[in-house]
């Protein structure tokens, strides 16, 4: 393993903000910590960075405990979430800042930088200071020197807070672009979970210092194993009494479900006929225009369900009865999660087979 | 895991605070100033309190009854009081004038309001003193109306009126400026009067500002030396001494012991008004914080 | 319309107060110091007293702006960019000069250093192993230390908000990348605090060139011990009525630098205003 945290914890005063983070990165993979604001996830960033030490475990890059080797000497470049850009330098100083310091040949200083800027293309911008950029233009230049160095793992925190939802999309592409062609091990910390699935290879997700799970992109969202990372991810209704619901059965001691709007179809009342067993009655109490989409709150009897529906499918009105017609639901207890399929759905689909 | 257990005595969490200082030069910077403050400041102020400590008890009690001292002391605190409300009035006619008009002069106005910081009290002293007396500029004028300004209590006000003016201007611009105009707006749109909206809306906020002006002002009046003591003539009869002058006798006459005891008890309400002036802005930084 | 009478009649308050209390006194200061002519006027301003004296105030000022230069850059840098008990002291304990009596200042010394003082038996014993006649108070040391005194935290306090509104995290980036402590300060810290540092300096020049009563406290010899504010007060004091002409001829030398003062501050905010 290339990064490697074990046992974990710091504590801020009486504020835990790890407690017992084991974590272990590959080398070259693009890693999310992904977690609401006060998880950790930070904090796990700035201890491999060196900026905060643990109070107890181990860190290790490339196999060598770095609990006691510099900041400076980790082999680590660090995005800082404003940037941090060193506002009385050039973008050109700024991406040579960190060569300088290692007393790297003039030439080659120049050579780095220039193939770096053309890198982040903002080739002729060299001589602006930072107060002449734009907010992406920014985050390039602090990417670039943070890159300059040559580090072995490249740290970002938050790298997209400070940047208009449009350019948002177009940088994450980029930045995603950019490091998987450099191949460097680079983990980021968002909590912004589209980010997160959008770009990583592999997500870590934090809450209350802990880390929760870990896992691509897929497995996280669809094998939520935690019901922290069941709630966290997507858009779901959280309901009580779920074996109302036709096709699933109580299991003891679990009460709470979770259903996802994608597991979720409405359809006009009457039209479904396949797998009549288990359609639910269900009222349309609301409908959101989301664009691409049409966000739908139902009422089956006492549960309230959210429903995504295409926007060209079927028309439906505020008050109108439908068939619902739920796949499956995320069933968990204090610990755990499980996934559970309809059962109506299966005999009934084998039965037509 | 045991081994990496962390040292968690009150000394080592001292010098491992919580988070890392990974920016270096932490020593040297607090190692200055730690003892340039301690050689200028604390070792000097520790002496007058040593110093007061060493006083029997009895030098206190006589010193501090007699007539000229509690005279001073109602003169000092009189005169700065008065001079720091005028100079709350003006203060924030200046201050409003320069945040929210343009006018021409309006950048040899704004540098004029250094000219108490810059120019030496002792010249501001003389000149004002000239300047009252009844064949002075202004005195002349005033002394035909019965006015005199110069050897009594208002020329004190008047001196510490000008040395104080930049206090309470230099509070209030700060504030003035992130005062955001749309609350005026908003308060307009509501249909707020005039008076209203000044009272309502913009005086609570500037009421902190002006409290913290009027307190340095008035810290500054009542300690003030130079620019006062040619203007006040000195004299008890007409109550004219002020605390910092008494002081100074005492230390003409080598008087240390009176001079400290007296010292002590004028540090004593300089501190308490640094103190309330603190209190004012935490508890202003807190409510808009904190709301 | 209203509006606009309102803002004139505040405009016009504004000018009548500083013209009033400002600007006229320190006409009158011209027209004092020019009363018995001009070469008077240059007579007075040249003496052997007024020209050490100057002297003296020079010495006393330079060395005041670099107390103060350095404290403040330290104790800025140090409350700004490091997390450590005892912070807020140390800002606290800088705001105490000004709200100071400066006749207490003096005192402060005497008490320290005079002849009743708990370090003057020291420098006694010193003297006398050494054979020296090292003096500190009544002495031009003891004029510099109350300076240093009153005028020590100017610095501080203009630099101290830029450096909190500035943030750390430009630094840790470059301490991240092996920067020195030096370099950092020179190229990363420096340029925020370049112009509220000169800003300061030219405060602390001011306050320590007019500084009078802590002075006042710790100097007896005209001459020798006097600053220019000293000398005034001496010509004043004196009562004939050419010495108090001389000494406002004295008294426009120190306006003119005031003023050369507060062109040089306007400059600094300015530029400091304009980055």
């Amino acid at each position: 393993m290339y990064v490697s945290l074990s046992n974990i914890y710091k504590n801020y005063g009486d504020f835990q903000a790890s407690k017992d983070v084991s974590l272990s990165i590959e080398k070259g993979s693009l890693v999310a910590l992904l977690g609401p604001s006060g998880s950790g996830k930070t904090t796990i960033l700035r201890m491999i960075a060196g900026l905060e030490t643990p109070d107890r475990g181990d860190i290790c890059i490339n196999g060598t405990r770095v609990n006691d080797v510099a900041p400076a000497d980790r082999g680590i470049g660090f995005l800082f979430q404003s940037y941090a850009l060193f506002r009385y330098m050039t973008v050109f100083d700024n991406i040579a800042f960190g060569l300088t310091v290692k007393k790297v040949a003039k030439e080659e200083i120049r050579r780095r930088v220039t193939e770096l800027i053309e890198l982040i293309g903002l080739s002729g911008l060299e001589d602006r200071y930072p107060s002449q950029l734009s907010g992406g233009q920014r985050q390039r230049v602090a990417f670039a020197r943070a890159l300059a160095p040559n580090p072995e793992v490249l740290l970002l925190d938050e790298p997209f807070a400070a940047i208009d939802a449009k350019v948002k999309e177009e940088l994450r592409m980029w930045l995603r672009n950019t490091i998987q062609q450099i191949g460097i091990t680079t983990i980021f910390v968002t909590h912004d979970q589209e980010e997160a699935l959008e770009m990583a290879d592999q997500i870590v997700v934090t809450n209350k210092g802990r880390i929760e799970q870990v896992g691509t992109p897929q497995e996280i969202y669809c094998n939520p194993e935690t019901p922290f990372v069941a709630k966290f991810l997507g858009k779901s209704s959280v309901v009580e009494g779920y074996d109302v619901l036709k096709g699933f059965q109580k299991i003891e001691n679990v009460k709470e479900a979770l259903i996802r709007p994608e597991y979720i179809s409405i359809h006009p009342q009457g039209s479904l006929h396949r797998y009549r067993s288990v359609v639910e009655l269900g009222h349309i109490e609301h409908i959101l225009f989301k664009g691409n989409r049409l966000e739908v709150t139902l009422r089956i009897g006492e549960l309230v369900l959210v429903a995504n529906h295409t926007i060209d499918g079927h028309a439906f009105k505020v008050g109108d009865a439908v068939d619902v017609l739920i796949s499956r639901i995320c069933i968990y207890d204090e610990t755990d999660t499980y996934l559970v399929e309809n059962e109506g759905m299966n005999t009934s689909s084998l039965f037509y087979i | 895991m045991k081994s990496m257990e962390p040292n968690t005595s009150w000394l080592s969490r001292i010098i491992r605070p919580t988070s890392t200082r990974i920016i270096p030069g932490m020593g040297l910077s607090l190692g200055i100033t730690i003892a340039l403050l301690s050689i200028c400041i604390i070792i000097p102020l520790g002496s007058v309190f040593s110093h007061g400590l060493s006083l029997p008890w009895d030098t206190w009690k006589v010193l501090l009854t007699k007539a000229n001292v509690i005279q001073a002391f109602k003169t000092s605190l009189g005169t700065a009081a008065i001079a720091a409300a005028i100079n709350v009035v003006f203060g924030f006619i200046l201050a409003w004038v320069l945040v929210r008009y343009t006018f021409p002069g309006k950048a040899l106005l704004n540098s004029m309001i250094e000219l108490p910081f810059a120019l030496p009290t002792a010249v501001a002293g003389i000149t004002l003193s000239k300047l009252y007396t009844d064949t002075g500029w202004f005195g002349s004028i005033l002394s035909q109306w019965g006015i005199h300004v110069a050897y009594s209590q208002i020329g004190i006000v008047v001196a510490l009126v000008f040395v104080g003016i930049p206090f309470v201007v230099r509070s209030l611009e700060p504030v003035l400026e992130t005062l955001d105009p749309i609350y005026e707006e908003a308060a307009f749109m509501m249909g707020a009067s005039k008076f209203r909206l000044y009272r309502q809306v913009i005086f609570p906020e500037l009421l902190p500002p002006l409290l913290t002006g009027f307190s340095l002002a008035f810290a500054r009046g009542i300690g003030e030396y130079g620019s006062i003591i040619y203007i006040s003539g000195n004299s008890f009869k007409n109550h004219t001494q002020a605390v910092s002058y008494v002081i100074m006798q005492k230390l003409n006459y080598a008087d240390y012991s009176s001079a400290t005891a007296i010292a002590i008890v004028l540090l004593g309400i300089s501190f308490s008004i640094l103190l309330v002036v603190n209190l004012i802005q935490n508890h202003h930084a807190k409510r808009i914080k904190g709301r | 319309m209203k509006g606009r009478y309102g803002s004139t009649l505040l405009i016009l308050l504004a000018w009548a107060f500083i013209i009033s209390m400002l600007l006229i006194p320190m006409l009158s200061v011209v027209f004092q110091a020019l009363s018995l002519g001009w070469q008077f006027y240059v007579q007075s301003i040249s003496t052997v007293y007024v020209m050490k004296s100057l002297g003296l105030t020079i010495l006393v000022m330079v060395i005041a702006m670099l107390v103060s230069a350095i404290f403040g850059v330290a104790a800025a840098f140090a409350v700004s960019k490091f997390d450590f008990p005892g912070k807020t002291l140390i800002a606290t304990l800088a705001d105490i000069p000004f709200s100071v009596s400066p006749v207490i200042a003096g005192l402060a010394f005497l008490l320290t250093f005079g002849r009743l003082g708990w370090l003057g038996p020291y420098i006694n014993q010193f003297n006398a192993w050494t054979g020296l006649d090292i003096r500190i108070v009544f002495a031009i040391p003891g004029v510099i230390l109350v300076t240093i005194f009153m005028t020590m935290p100017f610095v501080f306090r203009e630099i101290l908000p830029v450096l909190l509104n500035q943030g750390r995290e430009e630094e840790e980036a470059a301490a991240l990348m092996g920067a020195s402590g030096w370099r950092i300060f020179k190229e990363i810290t420096f340029p925020h605090i370049k112009w509220p540092l000169l800003y300061g300096i030219i405060l602390c020049g001011a306050r320590a060139m007019g500084e009078f009563g802590a002075v006042a406290a710790v100097s007896k010899a005209r001459g020798s011990t006097f600053t220019l504010p000293l000398e005034i007060d001496a010509l004043y004091m004196s009562g004939t009525e050419s010495a108090v002409v001389a000494s406002f001829s004295v008294s426009s030398v120190l306006i003119l630098l005031a003023f050369i003062m507060i062109g040089l501050r306007t400059y600094a905010a300015h530029k400091a205003s304009h980055r």
